[in-house]
């Protein structure tokens, strides 16, 4: 039995596309025009996963050593530092025990890209090996040890202390 | 002399003869003649109804009727006494929907409610019967000539492959029987007329049988009269067709012209523009007989104005996305400090500018300041200058020496306390204790006012006059970074 439509269904397809593509133009400005009035959201390194509760005994040979900064904080961390046939170092970065603040480090070669990186370090443990964010040449090199220090709760900084060394090729 | 153009719901002008017909036909265009039913009449038009929503038209039902128009009426929901209503050229022909309650109402007003409508109250007021709505094309005159002879149509290709013939001037198929045996959809493609010119014109017999041609557009502007028969002398029955016309001369959506030609039982719904042109629903013209139909829809005269609105909103995006975007983390290691609520922008630094040639941070303060114990303020008149690159934080200090001796405590909790004594290098001389602190504090403005901070232990400072340390601790405005070394200054503290 015949129906009496009163819908246009011509053109209903195209319609639907373009009014989509305008929505989502809509969506993008105003999720743009959010991100750019609204202030910048912060969002805190992730704890690292591989941190080990307590003190590394490392050898001798990693120069492993107190840093300490006066009515700043003080951490522990390999002053030698090799590459290994895997690319990972051996950092041995450590939070000590009674430490008010949490810490994280990074290595970044001498443009500043960050070659390892570790999550942020509770205080009374230690990170002991990092695993390489990219593919890095089995050379010497020139690198900077950033050690990051973080207000606990708040995540305000502590300061950050920059040390250069040399990596070494395994 | 300027041609007034016509505009009807379901005809422009009607010469010949409708009956049994409706629009709900939307229509927008301005400076025309317009009816909601039909723009000009000078033929006949009975038991028919259109239905309107805004008085966008001369005449809710007819613009102009020099001809005979008989149980007829618009539909409308407009107030009986407002303007709009009275505008309109026919307004004794109105009706007001919310008075049309039953059966009864409407067959008062002439309507065959027993053969031809039904009344609903979603029908505005009232529909075909569906199972009525149909025509016996076997009742026609011309099918005994024709029956042996139909052309059946059951894909699109067929459809198009009629029209070219017929537009090419073949009179078999011109003449012919033709049935539709399916419904069409045209893929939203150009549809060229049936019968695009008068000589050319259809005048066989077409029998939709209750199918729907679907998803055409007439937009060539060669084409002058538009619709899915261009000219039509033949008959045509049973038939709906959907479709999308930009209008220059003449359109209708089953037909620009039906000349002499019989349309029934047919619908059109159709979204038409254009401007300065005579365009119907239904028909642009109608010179023949017209039963049983209706048309709905919309006829404005611009296509898509709100596709407009994808130019303004292309060029935000396009500038946003040019001012570079943020990382989503605020790409900062640290968390900011918020800036202290207090702090007022300083008109002095109004020109100043962040230095970009390395740390810079400066500041001024009074060396006495004075505590006011009633409202917890203390008089600092802190500024942070124009065109240093770091905010600060601001906190006046005791040793915690000198806590215990003024406050009696270090404000701190016995727990707290406890902890920080059992450390091996504790030292009250050397340790502080915070008594009142800032937020951060921008470059270009000033503080006039320290907070005290209530000690979580509840102890206060007694009045009288004291040596206390204003310590500065400045964070990098990019970056968020503390700054490794921080300031710290005697001042004397006069509390009240």
């Amino acid at each position: 039995m015949r129906t009496q439509a009163t819908k246009l269904e011509t053109g209903k397809k195209q319609k639907i596309i373009i009014f989509s593509v305008f929505l989502l133009l809509v969506i993008a400005a105003i999720l743009l025009l959010v991100v750019k009035v609204m202030p910048k959201s912060y969002t805190p390194p992730k704890f690292d996963e591989t941190a080990v509760l307590g003190e590394p005994i490392p050898d001798a040979h990693f120069a492993y050593d107190e840093i300490s900064v006066e009515n700043g904080f003080s951490f522990f961390v390999a002053g030698n530092i090799y590459q290994q046939e895997d690319g990972s170092v051996y950092l041995y970065l450590t939070n000590p025990e009674g430490s008010d603040y949490i810490l994280q480090g990074e290595i970044l070669d001498e443009s500043g890209e960050v070659l390892y990186s570790t999550g942020a370090i509770k205080s009374g443990s230690y990170v002991e090996k990092l695993k390489p964010l990219k593919e890095i040449e089995n050379k010497a090199m020139k690198v900077e040890m950033r050690i990051y220090a973080f207000e606990k709760d708040t995540w305000y900084s502590r300061g950050t202390i920059s040390l250069n060394n040399t990596l070494q090729p395994w | 002399m300027k041609k007034n153009y016509c505009l009807g719901g379901f005809a422009a002008i009607n010469t010949g003869t409708i009956e049994n017909s409706y629009s709900l036909v939307k229509l927008s265009a301005k400076g025309n003649v317009s009816g909601g039913f039909v723009g000009k009449n000078s033929g006949n038009v009975t038991n028919s109804f259109s239905h309107i929503e805004k008085a966008k038209v001369s005449g809710g039902f007819y613009g102009i009727d020099t001809g005979s128009i008989l149980h007829s009426y618009f539909f409308h929901s407009l107030s009986e006494n407002s303007k709009a209503l009275k505008n309109l050229s026919d307004t004794t022909i109105g009706q007001r929907l919310e008075e049309i309650k039953n059966t009864d109402d409407v067959g008062n007003l002439g309507f065959d409610m027993e053969n031809v409508w039904e009344y609903g109250q979603e029908a505005k007021p009232i529909r075909f019967l569906n199972h009525n709505w149909i025509y016996d094309v076997s009742q026609s005159e011309k099918y005994a000539a024709r029956k042996e002879n139909s052309i059946l149509i059951k894909t699109a290709e067929e459809l198009r492959e009629l029209a070219n013939k017929i537009n090419a001037g073949e009179t078999g198929a011109s003449d012919a029987y033709v049935v539709l045996d399916a419904d069409i959809d045209l893929e939203g493609k150009e549809w060229i007329p049936i019968g695009k010119e008068r000589p050319r014109a259809f005048t066989g017999l077409f029998d939709g049988q209750g199918h729907t041609v679907t998803n055409f557009v007439i937009r060539d502007k060669e084409v002058t009269n538009k619709g899915f028969f261009g000219f039509l002398k033949g008959e045509v029955y049973n038939l709906t067709v959907d479709c999308r016309i930009k209008a220059n001369q003449m359109a209708g959506g089953i037909a620009a012209n039906c000349d002499e030609g019989i349309i029934g039982c047919c619908a059109a719904i159709v979204d038409i523009t254009g401007n300065q042109s005579d365009f119907g629903g239904l028909v642009g013209t109608n010179g023949g007989r017209i039963f049983q139909s209706y048309a709905a829809g919309k006829i404005h005269p611009f296509a898509f104005p709100w596709l407009l609105g994808l130019i303004p909103m292309l060029a935000i995006v396009g500038v946003l996305v040019a001012v570079n975007l943020p990382d989503g983390t605020g790409g900062n290691k640290y968390a900011p400090v918020p800036y202290d609520p207090d702090a007022i922008a300083d008109p002095d630094a109004e020109d100043d500018q962040p230095r970009t040639d390395g740390n810079f941070a400066s500041f001024q303060f009074e060396q006495k300041i004075n505590i006011d114990l009633t409202s917890g303020l203390c008089a600092f008149n802190f500024k942070n200058p124009g065109e240093s690159n770091h905010n600060i934080v601001v906190q006046l200090q005791f040793t915690d020496e000198q806590a215990k001796t003024i406050m009696g405590s270090t404000g701190r909790t016995e727990e707290e306390q406890a902890a920080l004594e059992a450390a091996e290098d504790y030292d009250p001389e050397i340790n502080r204790t915070t008594i009142a602190e800032s937020g951060s504090i921008r470059p270009g403005y000033m503080l006039e006012n320290l907070r005290l901070i209530s000690q979580p232990n509840g102890a206060t400072i007694p009045p009288g006059t004291y040596n206390a340390v204003v310590y500065l601790i400045f964070y990098d405005i990019e970056t968020n970074n503390r700054a490794m070394l921080d300031s710290q200054l005697p001042v004397v503290i006069e509390v009240e």
